[in-house]
């Protein structure tokens, strides 16, 4: 039988070649629309029912490749697919924020450089590489990133995904990076470290510095990091500061989550639903916050040579959750409308990034304003512009969601 | 007397260790960086965005340097971390 003509997905063949006779594997089948399922049919040797759609005309089962093979020469069987595990990726994360538009337009964030403040970078990933204008260690500990989270983070910011041809994307893969190590490798420091490392991303020309870190809630923004964001603010960078992994409770946004000048992130999934961890405002004085989200639920992205953070996807890549990473998807999003409009200013990306902000249904101390629209953030200033971006939304998570990407949106989903 | 939270008050005055703050001068103070030396504290850096220094000094110290008429606020130098969720630093107290 010829590859055109069989009804298993290529990434199903591939799986069976290494499957054990007597070992059921989950797979995803679909039906002739309106033929009997299997599940109407009684019990099958070699194949277990776990779910069946209401969507389409599929369901999910367990099946030895005997079963399987079965399956496929039964005449109501249209495809059978492989389900595998699936992370709300960066190729995901980046489209639901409207990103791939932008790029279409031209934009990188060449030109742009961000600071990653952080627990260091590794240069040699090849994300990056090339592309770190300046690195500094304010820990002792000296360069590089033994814990994993700054390489992580500067990845999604700014990473151009050599080491995934192109998959695990960051937001604006032309931007140059600054780097200050102010996080030890267990991942804590000190403020007046991350103090420190501000002022030298500011020396060193940053336009915008990303802060993945933060200290306990609730912060009225008045402290000596708050204020160093701000301080920074009015010199006319810009400052995305997360804001805390401390939800769902109230007044958990701590510094320099609280900092007013700052753009202060929560994180969201990639079907716009607030995550959980994600620290809630009011600030201790009463202020909303955060200012926006975007997705930071299992993001894969670049993973530091010899480092465990994360659930770890392979050699170059890790999937990782907090409002740490949704932080970098807000920097890059402003590296990619500084490089469209350099002579915006910080209050204006901010607002801007505000107004356009999707409405994802949550309160204001949960969701801000909303979930970021790069697009929309860029062309804020132009008539008619649509409500809703033309770029469908990215696949979610699980399976249907998965096998909904396969049928309707071509065959790179293993197919 | 500048502004202090009264936890980090009480909290000087109990500690016999060195402790980790930072000291932010009013503006138009000038580097005031001889007068904490002299008064016996190890300045670890210096902010040019704030007006601040980074000190270790004895509880006793800061709160000493906290009554200064050129301080405006003394605070303690405290911890941050990563916020991933993946690892397990929470950062409630």
């Amino acid at each position: 039988m010829t590859e055109e003509r069989t009804k298993l997905t290529r990434g199903l063949v591939q799986n069976l070649q290494n499957t054990r006779a007597d070992e059921q594997i989950p797979i995803i089948v679909r039906y002739v629309s309106g033929r009997r399922r299997l599940r109407l049919r009684g019990p099958l040797p070699g194949i277990r029912l776990s779910y069946l759609y209401k969507l389409l005309p599929c369901e999910h089962m367990h099946a030895t490749p005997e079963a399987i093979r079965k399956l496929e020469a039964d005449p109501d069987v249209v495809r059978v697919y492989e389900d595998r595990q699936v992370f709300a990726l960066l190729n995901s994360s980046v489209p639901t924020i409207g990103v791939p538009r932008l790029w279409q337009e031209g934009l990188s964030g060449e030109g742009v450089r961000i600071a990653v403040i952080d627990t260091g970078v590794d240069a040699s990933h090849p994300d990056v590489a090339g592309r770190v204008a300046a690195q500094v260690d304010y820990t002792g500990e000296g360069d590089g990133d033994a814990n994993g989270h700054g390489t992580h983070c500067a990845s999604i910011a700014l990473g151009n995904a050599a080491a995934s041809v192109g998959t695990y994307c960051g937001v604006a893969p032309g931007a140059t990076l600054l780097a200050a190590k102010v996080l030890k490798a267990g991942g804590s420091g000190m403020m007046s470290d991350v103090m420190a490392g501000v002022e030298w991303a500011v020396d060193q020309g940053a336009q915008v510095i990303s802060l993945s870190l933060g200290g306990p809630g609730p912060s009225s923004g008045e402290d000596a990091l708050s204020d160093t964001c701000d301080a920074a603010v009015d010199l006319g960078v810009i400052v995305c500061v997360a804001a805390g992994n401390d939800g769902p409770r109230q007044y958990s946004v701590g510094s320099p989550g609280a900092a007013r000048k700052a753009i202060t992130v929560g994180a969201c999934t990639d079907n716009d639903t607030i995550a959980t961890f994600s620290s809630r405002g009011p600030t201790g004085d009463g202020r909303v916050k955060p200012d926006v989200v975007l997705p930071g639920v299992d993001i894969v992205a670049a993973r530091a040579a010899g480092t465990a953070m994360g659930t770890v996807v392979n050699q170059f890549y890790t999937s990782a959750s907090g409002t740490s990473m949704a932080t970098p998807h807000a920097a890059g999003v402003c590296a990619l409308l500084l490089q469209a409009e350099p002579h915006l200013k910080p209050e204006q990306v901010k607002s801007r990034l505000m107004a356009t902000a999707a409405d994802v249904g949550a309160t204001p101390y949960a969701q801000g304003s909303g979930r970021v629209d790069a697009w929309h953030a860029a062309h804020a200033d132009e008539p008619d512009v649509p409500s809703t971006p033309d770029v469908p939304a990215a696949p979610g998570q699980g399976c249907l969601a998965l096998l909904m990407r396969v049928l309707f949106w071509g065959r790179s989903a293993g197919n | 007397m500048p502004d202090m939270d009264p936890a980090l008050r009480k909290q000087l005055q109990q500690s016999r260790r060195k402790v980790d703050v930072i000291v932010r001068v009013r503006s138009g103070s000038g580097d005031r960086t001889p007068d904490l030396e002299a008064l016996g504290c190890k300045i670890r850096r210096r902010f040019w965005l704030t007006r601040s220094y980074a000190v270790t000094c004895t509880g006793a110290k800061a709160l000493k340097i906290a009554g200064l008429e050129w301080v405006e606020r003394v605070e303690l130098d405290g911890t941050v971390v990563a916020l991933d969720k993946t690892s397990d630093r929470s950062t409630r107290r």
